[in-house]
This record gives C-alpha cells, sequence and structure tokens, in this order.
C-alpha cells in the first residue's frame, strides 16, 4: 500500500469479534473483521466493495470507534487512536463522520432540517446564534438547498435532497473523513449521480478522505482511487482502481465483476462469465486454508490447508492467492492470465 | 407446453396488456399512477418494464395479477388478456384458480411468497395440489423435482426445512421453484434480484434462464436495472411517470434510444470500465401523480425539450401519444422524427 506522507487514516491488523448467541446460554465468537490493513489519503476514496456479511460495514465502524475492535490499531493523523476515550474520543469523532443508507439513521423525523445539521455544532462548537445560523444556512448552499429550507421536515424532501443533508450533517465540523456506507444505493440513477458528483465537488473543496463502502462496482469505478475487496472478513486484494479492474488479480474480484450485468447488450451476451457456485460460507464456521477455496474456479489442494500471505501486485496493491506464488505462479499478475486456461 | 419449433415471441401473445387505467385515491381525489400502459409477452419470452421509483411499473405488475388493495387502489380501464382469457373483471375465485397455476410470481422478497411457519416443500406442494387435484404423494415428488431444479442440493432432504433455514440467495431458489411448479404461462418478476449479491444475482439470472428455456415461459422482469435487462429481456417497456414512453427490442434501445428519457437513463449510468469524468444527472425530480406537466410528462427535465412539448398533441388530449414508428419501436417523443439520440455506445 502507498503512503504518500502521513496517511489520514491507517489501521493495522484490524479484528472485530461478535459474540453470538447459539442455543441458550452458548455464546460463539464470530470473526467478522480479520487482520484488516488498510490505509487512506489525504484528499483520496477508498472505495471497499464485498457481498452482504463479508464485514464491509463493520469494518467502517470500527474505524470510527463505533464498534469496538478486539485487536489492531487506528491512526488518525498519525496519532494512535485505538483506545482513545473521554474527551479525547469526542475530538476523534468530530473528524470523522459517517454517512449511511438510509438518511434517518442521521435525521430525526421530527427535526427540522436546520436543527439537524445544527446539532454536530451545538454538540462541538456552541457558536453564538447568528453564526451558527449562518454556518447552518453555508452548510445548506454547499450541498445546492438553501436558507428558505431550514425549517421544513425530512419528509418535505425527495430522497435525493435527503441524503444531501445527511452529507451538510456530516460535514457540518470539516471531518477529515467521511465513511459513505451504502450512501447512493438506494436511490434511482438520476438522483444517485447528483449525489455522487456532490460528494466529489465537497472532497475537492475541503480535501475530505472518503472510505466508500458500496457494492456497486461501477459506481465504485467512478468514485474511488483505490479498492479494497473483502470476502469473509478479510482484505483479499486492494490496488488503484484502474489495475483492480482491469486486471484484478484474486479469482474473486474476478467474479465480482464478471458477475456485473453490462447495460450494452451485445457486449453482455459476449462476455464469457463465471458464475460461482454456491453461497458464502458461514463466518461462524469459515473454510480453513484460503476461505475463498470452496467457491474459487481455480482452487488448488494448498488452498484447503494454507493461509494465503499477501503479495504485492504489479500495478499496485495487494493480493492474497496461492496462484500467485504456485501452480501458475502469476508472481503479481492478474488472475485474467489463466482464465482461458481453466474454464476452456 | 409445445416444443421449440417456432421462434420466440411470433406467435399470438401469451400476455397481453391494453391501455390500463390505474387510479389510486388521495387527500385531493384520483390521481392516475398507471396511464394506458400498454404491453404483450410471447411464448419463451422476457420482456423488461424499466422505470425509476414513482414510474407505475410495479403498480402495472400488481394488476397484472389482481393483487393491488383495493381501496385505495382501482381499475378504470383497459384489458389484461391471458390467451384467450380477461383478467379485469374476473371474480376473486376465478383469479385465485389462475394464479399460481397459469401465471406466477416472484418479488424481491422471497419471504413476500414464502410462509415462514411451514416446510418449503409443503408450500410447493400444497399450491401444485391446489391446482392440479394431485395426491400428497405425487404432489410431494413434484416440490423435491422443483427444488432440485432450482439447484437446491440435497433435495429431498431440504424439502422439509423451513424459509428461515435458507441463505438468501436460496430463499430467491426456492421461490422460483413455487412459482415455477404448475409450469405457469407467465411468470411476472418484480426486482427478483435487487436485494441479492452480485454473484447470486448472476446464479439466479442464469436460473431464470435455464427455466424460461425448459417450460417456455413468457416472462415480465419488472425492474430499474438497465445492466439486468440487457442481461435477460428481449424486449424491454420504459415507463415515465404513469407512462410507456418507449418500447423496443433491447438492441433498438440501447443502440438507437427513440425517447430522450431512455437516453438521458443510458447517459446516467456509470460504467463498469471507467472513462467517465463527471457522471451526467437528469435535472429535477419525476413529478407526482397529482401534478403532471401539462403535453410530454418529461419535457421539463428533457434536454431536446421545445416550446411545442409543453402541448397536448391532437391525436391524445391530455398528453403526447405513443407512437409506433416500426413494428417493434414506439416512442412518446413529440420530436422524434428530428431527434438522432445517443445510445449506449
Amino acid at each position: 500500500m502507498t503512503t504518500e506522507q502521513s496517511p489520514v487514516l491507517e489501521a493495522r491488523g484490524l479484528d472485530v469479534t461478535f459474540r453470538v448467541r447459539r442455543g441458550l446460554v452458548r455464546r460463539v465468537p464470530l470473526r467478522a473483521v480479520r487482520s484488516v490493513d488498510l490505509s487512506i489519503g489525504a484528499g483520496e476514496t477508498l472505495g471497499l466493495v464485498g457481498e452482504s456479511g463479508s464485514g464491509k460495514s463493520t469494518t467502517g465502524r470500527a474505524l470510527l470507534r463505533l464498534i469496538e475492535p478486539e485487536r489492531g490499531t487506528i491512526r488518525l493523523d498519525g496519532v494512535d487512536i485505538t483506545n482513545a476515550s473521554g474527551a479525547e474520543l469526542r475530538a476523534v469523532r468530530r473528524r470523522m463522520q459517517m454517512v449511511f443508507q438510509d438518511p434517518y439513521s442521521s435525521l430525526d423525523p421530527s427535526m427540522v432540517i436546520g436543527e439537524s445539521i445544527g446539532e454536530p455544532l451545538d454538540v462541538h462548537e456552541r457558536l453564538p446564534a447568528a453564526r451558527r445560523q449562518q454556518r447552518i444556512i453555508e452548510l445548506l448552499e454547499h450541498v445546492r438547498l438553501s436558507g428558505r429550507h431550514l425549517d421544513r421536515y425530512p419528509y418535505e424532501f425527495s430522497g435525493g435532497q435527503r441524503q444531501r443533508i445527511a452529507i451538510a450533517r456530516a460535514i457540518a465540523l470539516n471531518p477529515r473523513l467521511v465513511v459513505c456506507d451504502e450512501a447512493v444505493s438506494a436511490l434511482d440513477v438520476s438522483t444517485q449521480n447528483q449525489v455522487i458528483n456532490l460528494l466529489e465537488r465537497i472532497q475537492r473543496e475541503f480535501g475530505i478522505s472518503y472510505l466508500f463502502i458500496a457494492h456497486d462496482l461501477a459506481v465504485v469505478r467512478h468514485i474511488a482511487d483505490r479498492v479494497a475487496v473483502m470476502y469473509l472478513g478479510e482484505l483479499v486484494e486492494t490496488g488503484p482502481k484502474d489495475r483492480l479492474f482491469d486486471r484484478p488479480a484474486h479469482p474473486y474480484t474476478e467474479a465480482l465483476l464478471s458477475a456485473v450485468p453490462i447495460p450494452d447488450p451485445q457486449r453482455q451476451r459476449a462476455r464469457e462469465r463465471i458464475v460461482l457456485q454456491g453461497d458464502v460460507p458461514d463466518a461462524l464456521n469459515p473454510p480453513s486454508g484460503c476461505t475463498f477455496h470452496t467457491r474459487c474456479p481455480y482452487a488448488m489442494p494448498v488452498c484447503r490447508e494454507v493461509v494465503p500471505e499477501p503479495t504485492e501486485v504489479t500495478g499496485g496493491g495487494m493480493v492474497r492467492c496461492h496462484l500467485q506464488t504456485e501452480g501458475p505462479t502469476l508472481a503479481g499478475g492478474p488472475v485474467t492470465e489463466i482464465s482461458g486456461r481453466v474454464s476452456g | 407446453m409445445t416444443a421449440m419449433s417456432v421462434a420466440p415471441g411470433t406467435e399470438a401473445p401469451v400476455l397481453e396488456v391494453t391501455d390500463l387505467r390505474v387510479q389510486f385515491a388521495t387527500d385531493r381525489g384520483w390521481a392516475t399512477v398507471v396511464d394506458g400502459v400498454s404491453f404483450s409477452v410471447g411464448r419463451a419470452e422476457t420482456v423488461g418494464v424499466v422505470g425509476e421509483s414513482g414510474s407505475g411499473k410495479t403498480v402495472t405488475s400488481l394488476a397484472v395479477l389482481g393483487l393491488l388493495p383495493s381501496p385505495p387502489a382501482r381499475v378504470v380501464g383497459g384489458s389484461i388478456r391471458l390467451g384467450d382469457t380477461e383478467l379485469l373483471g374476473l371474480r376473486r375465485r376465478e383469479l385465485e384458480e389462475i394464479r399460481g397455476d397459469e401465471v406466477a410470481m416472484i418479488f424481491q422478497e422471497p419471504m413476500t411468497s414464502l410462509n415462514p411457519a411451514f416446510p418449503v416443500g409443503d408450500q410447493i406442494a400444497e399450491v401444485f395440489r391446489r391446482h392440479r387435484r394431485c395426491s400428497r404423494s405425487r404432489a410431494r415428488a413434484r416440490a423435491v423435482e422443483m427444488l432440485g431444479k432450482v439447484g437446491i442440493p440435497d433435495a429431498a432432504r431440504r424439502a422439509r426445512a423451513y424459509p428461515h433455514e435458507f441463505s438468501g440467495g436460496m430463499r430467491q431458489r426456492a421461490m422460483i421453484a413455487l412459482a415455477m411448479c404448475c409450469d405457469p404461462r407467465v411468470l411476472l418478476a418484480d426486482e427478483p434480484t435487487t436485494a441479492l449479491d452480485g454473484t447470486i444475482q448472476a446464479q439466479i439470472l442464469d436460473l431464470m434462464r435455464s427455466m424460461r428455456d425448459e417450460f417456455d415461459t413468457a416472462i415480465v422482469f419488472v425492474t430499474h436495472d438497465l445492466g439486468v435487462v440487457a442481461d435477460i429481456c428481449d424486449r424491454a417497456v420504459v415507463m415515465y411517470a404513469g407512462q410507456v414512453v418507449e418500447k423496443a427490442p433491447i438492441d433498438d434501445l440501447y443502440y438507437h434510444p427513440r425517447h430522450p428519457y431512455t437516453e438521458a437513463l443510458l447517459g446516467a449510468l456509470p460504467q463498469l470500465d471507467g472513462g467517465t469524468e463527471v457522471l451526467a444527472t437528469i435535472p429535477g425530480t419525476a413529478p407526482t401523480p397529482g401534478a403532471l406537466p401539462a403535453g410530454c410528462r418529461f419535457h421539463p427535465r428533457c434536454a431536446h425539450a421545445r416550446p411545442e412539448c409543453a402541448h397536448p398533441t391532437e391525436s391524445a388530449a391530455d398528453g403526447v401519444a405513443l407512437r409506433w414508428l416500426s413494428d417493434s419501436v414506439a416512442s412518446r417523443c413529440v420530436r422524434v422524427d428530428e431527434l438522432r439520440l445517443r445510445g449506449a455506445r
């Protein structure tokens, strides 16, 4: 992973474990996030993709200290915040914010939107009334709304507008990082793009970094600088987006990309598709060795036995896959080099 | 069912919806949410009904099934023909005979169809027995056969499992088994893959394709996802503000769109292979049924709008008429003859 200057956010060896009730008294550990290393630079967008249950939302929440990690360290602007508490944690929180899929997760339906946006200012800044009002109007204008919307309730807005209001609230305290958790997933294409363009403009203006969690890979390709792919709680591949989308090094990344139907009928018909067999395994009982081996079209005997170590990929990033070092020995090359051989 | 000797879609349609009009009661009187929708589906053919939220696509599919809650909804006009049978005006009992037998449906949320209190196999067997009046053992065998066909491993044992014991993808498969057990002539699928993960969506689309080809089912596929339409549909109907604005075979629709709304939707899609600097947007928001613009309903948001677009055309008293441009392509654009619209490439 590249580290220009010092990253805004850096996580090393992050583990999150939930205790899940099984039966009446028994509680078993579910390792939702396992040894995750990631970093996000200033003004950079890291896309985090993976299927439901892969641990991407849990990762986002653990980075913000909304969930306590079991192991690992989290650094914000070089400062270890893993064990921050009290006033220190409050200071951390104002520098990292979150935007959810459902804007009602951050907007109180019984509160006019001016108050919702003003709330973080009240908690952290205590501005005089006139300054506070001015700041709220500024924030609304940043998201292409205006002062005349101040006294309206969330239900009076369209879905896209509500998401813009949630963004105004998230940027109220000039955060260093915003975690966007499926922030545009519930919107129609036409409004989705308005919100994406807004996020990009805010990033240019304020230099905010994003962790952009999403399942829509075309949206991630557009908005991200680098991408991390999660499977069963682990990062299986990371890299600059063009390298990762054009030359995926992990068979799971290749399969995810292949599963996206392209809105172009002739190209879609002509594509060679990889349809993975079976479901994502139970996270309570993950497969041995490489956790993807049960669904991997290229699995070798070693994959059942040994956990793959991260390998550097030509063109940037890392991958955890035995194909890199054994069998076809891609040695940093893309998995697409062997696709023909295996499927043919 | 007949053998695959005739090309799909070339014989008389299996399902034909003509000039369907549906209204909903609101505080300010009746609002027309489906306004003169017509489309047809042939044997072994898949027709996409595409639109954004509020376009009327789901209301249309529920109307076909006679599943609209009344009140607040009422069907005020049109015709829904299944072969030679007119479905509008059928009594509840008669519709129940047809539903699940000749016309089946699958939804985004499998628990809409599956009852959490009964084993999956029992539910399939019950539907089969109700429509086919066969023995219990015959119905059970059919349930296991169908679960096997939709790719559920160890079907005989899994038939005894409850829905909550299935994963999301497996539940979707079970719902498809339930829908297909009576070999329906028409399958209505309303966003059946929208809640699924990418790799599971790909599995379910493959399964629907193979079921369609095995049973020669006519599929109506309601979706907002133009990628899914390109993957599975033969033709598509694009809806906006309660009306069909364009219908065409998919290659025509994607490469030579004939309505500016279709063009705008295609132009707004982020591309998996990248290359877009700024994503295109469609200005404004879709109108609500109570506040429809005069003339073309899309004109306030349309990049190609001219003053004449705000006036009703002679052939349609309250708007713009859908006009056939060839035997398979129709558009509701006033300026369709002068515009050269951009397609997917």
